[in-house]
Parts: C-alpha cells; sequence; structure tokens
C-alpha cells in the first residue's frame, strides 16, 4: 500500500459463516474506503444478508477477520458496534411500530448528547425525510415506503461511519425509489455505504461500484455497467448457472 | 400527542398531564383516609399500599422492561425476612430500618448473581418467567425448614417499628396513622421517582427493549446492562416494600416469600395496568378488598379464584385488563365523535 492511499474504513476477509452443514459465506473479502458508496447484488440465497450480519456484528463469522476503522471488530459485543459507528438497515423494516415516528428516532441516538440536541437532530431528519408532519403517529400506522425511510433515519441518527442498507428500497413506489437514490448519492464522500438491492434500476441510478454475489461468494466487482455487460452475472440472474 | 411531539426542549404533554392529575387525586384518598377511620380499617389500608409498593416493584420490571418475574415475592420474603432477622441483633430505636436495609441490600445481591446469568446468558420471554418461579420455590423452602433462624411455619414475631434515634432523643413511628403516612410518602416518592426516570430516554430506551431487544441493541444501546440494572432497582424496591411490611405488622411468615404472594402480584399488576405504575395500587387494592370477601364466605376459595383468573389472563388477555378498558373507551369516544359530527 503507498503512503498517499488512506487505510480503508473497512477490511473484511475470508469471511466464512457456516449454519451446520450449510455455507452461507464462504470466504468473502470486502473492503471499502472511506466515503465510497457500494452495491451488492446476487440472486436470493446468495449469503448479502449474512454478510451485512457479520459486519454489523449480530453473526460471529465462523472464520475470517473483520478489520474496522483498523481494528479487529470480531467478537466485540452486539451494542458496540453500533456504538463505533456501524450503522445497519434491516431487510424487513424493524422500526418499534407501537413507538411514535419521533421516539423511534429519538432511541436510535446512543451516544448520550443533550435531549435538546438529540431532540434538534431528530427534528432535522424528520424533515428531510418528509415525515415532519407524522412525528405523533405510531411508526407502525406508515405506509411502507415511509417505514423504509424512518428507518433509513433512524440508522442516520447516531452520525455513523458506516452506513449498511439492507433492500432500502423494498414496496416503495418508482418516485420513492428514485428519492431514495438521490439521498444516498448526496453522501458520497462523507458516509460510506453499503446497499443491498434487487432493484436493478436503483442500483443503475446509484451508479456505483458494483459486487455481485452468488452461493456464497463473489463472482463479478466493478462499476455497474460493466458489471450489467458481464455475461456470468446475467446467467446467474437468469437461472441459467 | 403531536403538540407535544413538536414542541422543543422538555415538553409536559397532555398525557402527562392526564398522568399527574389521577396520581394527585389518587394519593388524596389515602392522605385524608386517616381522618374519618377507625385503626384496624386504617392498618388494612396501610398494609394494602405496601402490597402495592411492591406490585410497581413488579410493574417497573415488567410494564417498563417487558420481563416478567414469576419470583418477585422471594424479594419481597427476603425484604421482610432480612428485617425481620436482622433488626433484634441490631437493637435501639433504629434496629427496624437497619434491618430494612440489610434485607434490600440481601435481595439486590440475590438479583445482581441470579440476573447476571440469566440476563447475559440470555434468558429470556417464558424461560425467565419460570427460573424465576424456581427462585420463589427455592425461597420458600429455605425459610419453612431454616426453622432455627427463620421460625420455619411458625414465622418470626416482635419486629421493631420503623424509627430513629440519637442517645436520648428517638423517633419510632408505631401507631397506625404514622405508619400509614410514611408508606404512603414513600409510595408517592417510588411512584414520582420512576415516572420522572421513565418521561425521557430512559423510558424510551426501555420502550424500545422490550418492544425488540435485538433491534436495540443494534441501535448501539447495552440492554443486558439496562435489564439488569432494572432487576437490582425492582428487587430492592420489593425488598424495601417487604420490610415495610414486617416492621408495621411487628411479623413475618412464610406467606410472604411464596408461590400464591409470587402470583398474586402478577394479577394485581394485571388487573391494574401493565406499566402505568398506578394502576399497581389499584389492583392491589381491589384484588385484596375482594381477597377479604371470598375468604370470609370460604377461605379455601381464593387460590382456586386466583389461579382461574391467571389462566384466564394468560389465554384471553396476556396484556392485562387495561388494553381491554381503552379499547372500549377509544370505541365509546369514536362513537360520540361520530354523532357529534352527524347533521
Amino acid at each position: 500500500m503507498s503512503a498517499a492511499a488512506p487505510e480503508p474504513i473497512l477490511a473484511a476477509r475470508g469471511l466464512v459463516a457456516r449454519f451446520g452443514g450449510l455455507q452461507a459465506v464462504r470466504g468473502v473479502d470486502l473492503v471499502l474506503e472511506s466515503g465510497e458508496l457500494r452495491c451488492i447484488i446476487g440472486p436470493n440465497g446468495a449469503g448479502k444478508s449474512t454478510l451485512f450480519n457479520m459486519v454489523a456484528g449480530t453473526l460471529r463469522p465462523s472464520e475470517g477477520s473483520i478489520r474496522y476503522l483498523g481494528r479487529e471488530v470480531i467478537g466485540l459485543p452486539i451494542h458496540t458496534f453500533a456504538r463505533l459507528g456501524i450503522a445497519r438497515k434491516f431487510q424487513v423494516p424493524s422500526l418499534f411500530p407501537e413507538m411514535p415516528v419521533l421516539d423511534n428516532l429519538l432511541v436510535a441516538e446512543h451516544a448520550g448528547v443533550s435531549a435538546g440536541i438529540r431532540r434538534e437532530r431528530a427534528e432535522r431528519m424528520m424533515a428531510r425525510l418528509g415525515l415532519e408532519h407524522q412525528a405523533g403517529m405510531r411508526a407502525g400506522a406508515l405506509a411502507h415506503g415511509q417505514k423504509q425511510w424512518l428507518e433509513i433515519g433512524m440508522a442516520l441518527m447516531a452520525e455513523p461511519k458506516l452506513l449498511l442498507l439492507d433492500e432500502p428500497t423494498a414496496g416503495m413506489t418508482v418516485d420513492e425509489t428514485r428519492r431514495t437514490a438521490e439521498l444516498l448519492r448526496g453522501f458520497a464522500g462523507r458516509l460510506t455505504t453499503v446497499v443491498i438491492e434487487h432493484d436493478m434500476r436503483f442500483v443503475r441510478a446509484l451508479g456505483c461500484r458494483t459486487t455481485v454475489m452468488h452461493q456464497g461468494r463473489i463472482i463479478a466487482d466493478g462499476p455497474f455497467e460493466q458489471i450489467e455487460a458481464d455475461a456470468l452475472v446475467r446467467d446467474v440472474y437468469l437461472g441459467r448457472r | 400527542m403531536i403538540e407535544s411531539a413538536t414542541t422543543s426542549g422538555r415538553p409536559t404533554s397532555s398525557a402527562d398531564r392526564a398522568w399527574l392529575l389521577i396520581a394527585a387525586g389518587l394519593a388524596a384518598i389515602p392522605l385524608l383516609y386517616p381522618l374519618w377511620t377507625d385503626p384496624y380499617s386504617l392498618s388494612v389500608v396501610r398494609d394494602a399500599l405496601i402490597f402495592g409498593l411492591f406490585a410497581l416493584s413488579l410493574d417497573f420490571l415488567w410494564g417498563k422492561a417487558g420481563i416478567l418475574s414469576f419470583g418477585h415475592a422471594a424479594f419481597f420474603g427476603v425484604g421482610a425476612y432480612g428485617t425481620a432477622i436482622v433488626a433484634p441483633m441490631i437493637g435501639g430505636d433504629a434496629a427496624g430500618l437497619v434491618g430494612c436495609l440489610a434485607g434490600i441490600a440481601m435481595a439486590v445481591g440475590i438479583a445482581v448473581v441470579v440476573g447476571y446469568f440469566l440476563i447475559f446468558g440470555g434468558v429470556r420471554g417464558a424461560y425467565f418467567t419460570i427460573v424465576t418461579l424456581a427462585l420463589s420455590l427455592v425461597a420458600q423452602h429455605i425459610v419453612i425448614g431454616w426453622a432455627r433462624v427463620t421460625g420455619g411455619d411458625a414465622g418470626l414475631i416482635g419486629t421493631p417499628p420503623p424509627g430513629i434515634g440519637f442517645g436520648e432523643w428517638s423517633f419510632v413511628l408505631a401507631d397506625p396513622v404514622s405508619q400509614h403516612y410514611l408508606v404512603l410518602a414513600i409510595s408517592l416518592a417510588a411512584v414520582l421517582a420512576i415516572w420522572a426516570a421513565c418521561r425521557g430516554q430512559y423510558g424510551r430506551v426501555l420502550a424500545a427493549i422490550r418492544g425488540n431487544e435485538l433491534r436495540a441493541r443494534t441501535l448501539g444501546h447495552n440492554t443486558g446492562l439496562h435489564l439488569l440494572v432494572v432487576l437490582m432497582l425492582s428487587a430492592g424496591l420489593a425488598a424495601l416494600a417487604g420490610g415495610l411490611y414486617a416492621m408495621v405488622s411487628g411479623f413475618v411468615a412464610p406467606d410472604l416469600i411464596g408461590l400464591l404472594l409470587s402470583t398474586e402480584v402478577i394479577v394485581w399488576v394485571a388487573i391494574g395496568g401493565r406499566g402505568t405504575l398506578i394502576g399497581p395500587f389499584i389492583g392491589a387494592f381491589v384484588v385484596l378488598r375482594l381477597q377479604q370477601e371470598v375468604s370470609s364466605f370460604n377461605p379455601r376459595l381464593w387460590p382456586l379464584l386466583i389461579g382461574a383468573f391467571f389462566v384466564a389472563m394468560v389465554f384471553l388477555f396476556p396484556n392485562g385488563l387495561l388494553p381491554l378498558f381503552e379499547r372500549a373507551w377509544e370505541r365509546m369516544r369514536g362513537v360520540a365523535r361520530k354523532r357529534a359530527l352527524a347533521p
């Protein structure tokens, strides 16, 4: 590594996840530069969410290492991952449906800032997500796309350094998807973001480096235009391999 | 709701104001009660208040943090027995209070040890409830079996009343009226303290843990530590109630530590409304009054009724009676609103 190249924010190497006899992830490397926006695509069961679970700390890898900000993080308690600045939006919206929208955002802040600052931040977040009129509404009563946004907002409340989004646009309308892509592109350079997606229009709109997973392995990696043109990737998506 | 949610700073929402109003209104009843009643009736109310305080301790754990302990009588009983055993060793006017502190320390110690292994061992939900049920049984067996210290089935008589003294000067609460006010003051302080603590971010974090603990953990909250602290405080509060009971009634017996009391306290909280903090007191009052009536009719009927109610609760209204009333209230309001809107 040359002296000019900055240290990657995340360097996961040789990750393996075994569940009994099943290998969901079989030796994956994922290196992210600070401020990078990255997409991970692949058919169902490719091991994308399992990879997220390992990077976010909810699943301990069977093998491999994860260095985050130059420090090995495997084995740290789950809540420590969030405290180190790794935030995650789950595949299935998992907000607190009984709590008001505002409280969902407030509770997502863990750094112990003053109540006033926390509230200010939550109000700014609601305005940014277009949820300012739903502040007192039960989060469970939101429309599906709004729930996805609220969860992205929850992930952002603690001002993370690494944002992991698992299918952020699932169930969104075309217009909502477009606005989500705009939101994420706006983070470029400031926040390292990894997005798992199925919606190719959305991935194209993000226009970022794309990693393709299939059967627990990375089979392709590069700019989206190149991935889109890749014959192997097409075959995998069409079920020919 | 919306109005409170969007104002900045520390808002006092209409819900907050309603709660405070209800709490103050209800507190006025036991506050004025001594003015028109006889000492015996007052001692009944005083004891019911103590059991309400005990129910509050469970409500903090169950209603606020979402963990149901079936062994809460163990903490109450340790507080009561701790007071009854330690106080005579101390002597003097403050013996009762010192004994009570010893009982609280013992209960918190047990909560830390048991809670550490259960909570950080990932034991939750029904499993937590079952293990704590065993705690209650173990405590009861120790109390009955270790007769030399605990008095066995007969219990211990002669726990000194609460008081303090320095040399010549002493202040002992020996009559039901002053004891009643002591219990009322402690109850009010406990309710307000828990309410105030749960209003802000702390209450939100507990609500998140109650709703989805793993999610709360991935948001950066050390949920295990939060739960352990709540369990400790809850056990300490239960032991304080037990110690108060020993001091004002002057005796302790194995029914203060057993499974029946563990069941009853759950029923009090369920009837009064989980997480309401005032509800447990109402639940304790109503059910204890009912128990008096039923027992004067036939003493064997009561455990049967409590058991039947418990089974019905698990199957029909696992969240307690309050949500049923709330739903009925919402429906009534909805109907009223429609009527008001109709031309």
